[in-house]
């Protein structure tokens, strides 16, 4: 098969390059070799088995821990116009299911959650199938070392086995050395490619300031936000932090900025994520929550008014400034006082004792519920107390394997969540160390990555000796967000649906 | 009570027309829409139909907060834990609600409670109209849930105009039925639109730019709403397309998990020991399974659970008893037992008190 890929690219994506590894890692698939690829986010990975899966015989399975993400990617092919494509999840209705399973073999991408390969009918329908390529998406879950470590995803290379050893693409933004060694022997591959590119992102400049307490952080944040050039996203480690800023900057006459988080209501997100892309809005207060699966080129800063629990996660948040290839910057701002609220997040993670305790109980008295916890998500949440987060864990490691009793899981359970919670302290040092560091900001996170070489002129980092000039800017208010223009709902009805 | 949110003159209202037979929690069902026996019953007795399912995302400390605010403005009382009465001050507030907002007779959340639907399906049709006349294949739908979306396909291929006109139909409808409204500015929806080129507010934007409280801007787009639905619903040939969209949608009913499972297993023939035995369940959380069944499931048989004499019995008791609380139709038909009334009055709940 001799196929000019930039033609296709041009003809079935829209998009006249490829992204830096892009073509390699779509080359080694198409040549038929198990492939391992980390690309730095912002390069579009998605595109590493779609394009793949145009030319070649068969299904893609693609098995994604990320259920928003996962329905993000269904959109975003169903608007290019492909109807083959489907998501098994638990947003499915039993009905629903049974439709998508009874016809399979008519997708052309399958999108599937890992915890629903538990189910037998699942994964009987698979593997009547006869796969192109099976791809794992965010591979950094099948390690322990990964920092977000999904105990179910440790099943990925039994059950590749047992759909007979597909072709097989693992795709990652960010993975220590140690985790890409986990990856491949988790999932038994033999032999493989290997595309690992740089997780640095030349272009985007990096700063951390260090204050005293958080009022004085806040007053740098106003500051900031008030002579930074947008479009820029403000990253919180709480939804209420996000909510009550966005006002705060509302009030001292910012235009067009809002908060974003996991809390609102869908119409709201969505609204407020279009009226960002559109240019409708110049600033972000987010949480986590934001950012993932926008295609927004232009962002010019990203700021971390908290910091988040790993350098992994730093590196995927500020990766969606400057996409586009132009100068942006990555401030990060960190008091003492922070601390306590980052420990608490690594706390909340886990159910506690209590809570645990709560659980076992609630499974003593409805001894039915132990063979299909999922059924009961709702009720066991309830009676336990337990966040979402808190359950999916549970749940997770509940089912990664079989338990002889009760006693035996909360013993296991346990040991499991005192691991993790002392590996995210690890983590957590490294994010202070990065904060601290005395010498070039980027030579320390690509250490981290076991990377060598960074850049270091003047654009590096504040301890290269960038100052933050060349990012000043103004910002273009934004349409009547601000009360500039009188809303004249007849023309603006007219404007929406009439031809002009 | 200038300061107060709009919800407070509401929940104030609510508490007028309960008159201290009921607690706070009977407002908080009401406005979310809980379709418990029990509020059902309310809004028939109380006459508070119209604001059945008005404010869902009230939130209990919300709630809390705003009669707590209440009484402290000496609008109303606590005579007992939770039970409030209105003062003379709260009375002479509350009885002139509609006077001081009369879009509020607009409002009809029993007959409209698919009003969030109908909002979907606008918003969503009106985005789909806009990209088609303007030309634009690729955009993100500004409603996510599929049965949603697939209604609009099907809308779609229903339609025999071609699709550049449907911007024009719509606009001739949405601007005549909007403009006709004489207590709430057109803005207020149309402001919340999205088209090709324009990204629509949020609720929170909206009242914003057009400088209402919230709660306030929230009960006027309701109220718009069920304007459009009624000018819709009164003139179905002058409005072909809202007539069409405010059409009938099943919506699927929220059951949970665990109730769908006993559900399946009632279709198989198992009886509510049985299903306990299997499921490794309490009897009392079967039985409840199957109270919500009969609440959320139009048709369901509750004929394999009593006689029909027992059926009858239970409703003209209910219709006789004072005051609506289940103890009192137990004192009627002492032969029934609480699972049998429960039953009787979430399956006949609607009717039983009209």
């Amino acid at each position: 098969m001799k196929i000019n890929l930039e033609e296709f690219l041009q003809k079935k994506f829209q998009f006249a390059n490829f992204r830096p590894g892009q073509k390699e890692v779509i080359s080694s698939v198409l040549a038929g070799v198990h492939t391992v690829a980390m690309l730095p986010t912002g390069t579009g990975k998605s595109l590493c088995y779609q394009f793949p899966g145009y030319l070649l015989e068969g299904q893609v399975i693609v098995v994604s821990p990320l259920l928003s993400l996962m329905q993000d990617q269904v959109e975003q092919l169903k608007i290019m116009g492909e109807k083959r494509v489907c998501a098994i999840n638990s947003f499915l209705t039993p009905r629903e299911k049974y439709a998508v399973l009874s016809r399979l073999d008519r997708y052309k991408f399958i999108y599937v959650s890992p915890e629903m390969l538990h189910g037998e009918r699942v994964l009987n329908s698979l593997k009547k199938l006869s796969p192109a390529l099976f791809v794992v998406d965010e591979a950094h879950c099948i390690s322990q070392w990964g920092y977000d470590f999904r105990p179910e995803y440790m099943k990925l290379g039994r059950i590749r086995k047992e759909l007979g050893n597909p072709l097989t693409l693992t795709l990652t933004a960010t993975a220590t050395r140690p985790v890409i060694d986990d990856i491949i022997c988790s999932l038994h591959l033999e032999e493989w490619q290997e595309y690992i590119y740089s997780v640095d992102r030349p272009n985007i400049s990096l700063a951390v300031e260090i204050f005293n307490d958080g009022n004085e952080k806040l007053k740098r944040l106003f500051e900031l936000t008030h002579f930074l050039r947008g479009p820029g996203i403000i990253y919180f480690s709480s939804k209420k932090m996000a909510e009550e800023t966005a006002v705060a900057l509302k009030d001292r006459g910012m235009d067009g900025v809002e908060a974003y988080h996991a809390g609102m209501d869908q119409e709201s997100r969505v609204l407020i994520q279009q009226q960002f892309i559109k240019g409708q809005l110049q600033c972000i207060c987010a949480t986590s929550a934001f950012g993932m699966g926008i295609n927004k080129d232009n962002v010019r800063y990203v700021i971390h008014f908290h910091m988040p629990l790993q350098p992994e996660s730093y590196l995927q948040e500020i990766g969606r400034a400057g996409r586009d290839g132009d100068e942006s910057i990555a401030i990060l701002l960190y008091s003492p006082g922070d601390d306590a609220l980052l420990d608490q997040l690594i706390q909340s993670e886990y159910p506690d004792k209590e809570q645990l305790d709560a659980f076992i109980q609630f499974l003593m008295q409805n001894p039915g519920a132990a063979a299909d916890l999922r059924s009961y998500g709702q009720e066991i949440c309830q009676a336990a107390g337990l966040t979402e987060t808190q359950w999916r864990v549970t749940g997770d490691f509940y089912e990664s394997r079989d338990f002889p009793n009760l006693d035996r899981f909360i013993a296991e359970f346990t040991l499991f969540i005192d691991n993790r919670k002392q590996f995210k302290q690890e983590k957590l040092k490294q994010m202070k160390a990065y904060v601290y560091s005395k010498n070039c900001r980027r030579e320390r996170l690509l250490e981290y990555f076991a990377e060598k070489g960074a850049i270091k002129n003047n654009r590096c980092c504040d301890l290269c000796g960038m100052t933050l000039e060349p990012f000043i800017g103004n910002n273009v208010p934004s349409n009547f967000h601000g009360k500039t223009t009188v809303f004249d709902w007849r023309s603006h009805l007219a404007a929406i649906l009439l031809e002009s | 009570m200038t300061k107060q949110p709009f919800l407070n003159k509401i929940i104030l209202y609510c508490l007028y027309k309960l008159n201290g037979d009921r607690t706070v929690s009977s407002v908080f069902h009401l406005l979310n829409g809980k379709k418990s026996s029990q509020t059902l019953q309310d809004i028939r007795l109380f006459g508070l139909s119209s604001f059945f399912k008005t404010f869902e995302p009230v939130s209990r400390p919300v709630l809390d907060i705003a009669v707590e605010t209440l009484a402290e403005s000496g609008l109303i009382e606590e005579i007992s834990s939770l039970h409030y009465t209105v003062t003379e001050q709260g009375r002479e507030e509350a009885g002139k609600l509609f006077s001081d907002f009369p879009f509020l007779t607009l409002l009809n959340g029993w007959k409209y409670q698919n009003t969030e639907v109908f909002w979907e399906k606008l918003s969503l049709l009106v985005q789909v109209a806009s990209n088609l006349v303007h030309g634009v294949t690729s955009y993100v739908p500004v409603q996510k849930n599929a049965d949603i979306q697939k209604w609009i396909k099907d809308f779609l291929r229903r339609q025999a105009f071609n699709r550049r006109k449907l911007g024009v139909v719509l606009y001739n409808e949405l601007e005549a039925a909007l403009a006709s409204c004489r207590y709430v500015h057109p803005s207020v929806v149309t402001i919340r639109l999205t088209g090709s080129d324009f990204v629509g507010l949020t609720l929170k934007q909206a009242a914003k730019v057009l400088e209402m409280e919230e709660t306030l801007y929230h009960y006027q787009f309701l109220a718009l709403l069920h304007h459009l639905l009624g000018t819709a619903g009164r003139n179905p040939r002058e409005f072909p397309v809202l007539t069409e969209i405010s059409g009938g949608f099943d919506r699927k009913f929220s059951l949970t998990n665990s109730t769908r499972i006993t559900m399946n297993l009632l279709a198989k023939g198992l009886s509510l020991d049985e299903i306990a035995y299997v499921r490794g369940l309490k009897i009392s959380t079967i039985r409840d399974h199957v109270v919500e069944l009969a609440l959320n499931v139009d048709g369901f048989d509750i004929s394999p659970y009593m006689d029909k004499k027992t059926e009858q019995a239970i409703i003209s008791a209910a219709k006789r008893a004072s005051s609506k609380q289940l103890k009192q139709i137990r004192s009627l038909v002492e032969h029934a037992d609480y699972f049998q009334i429960r039953l009787v009055m979430a399956k006949y709940g609607d009717e039983l008190f009209s």
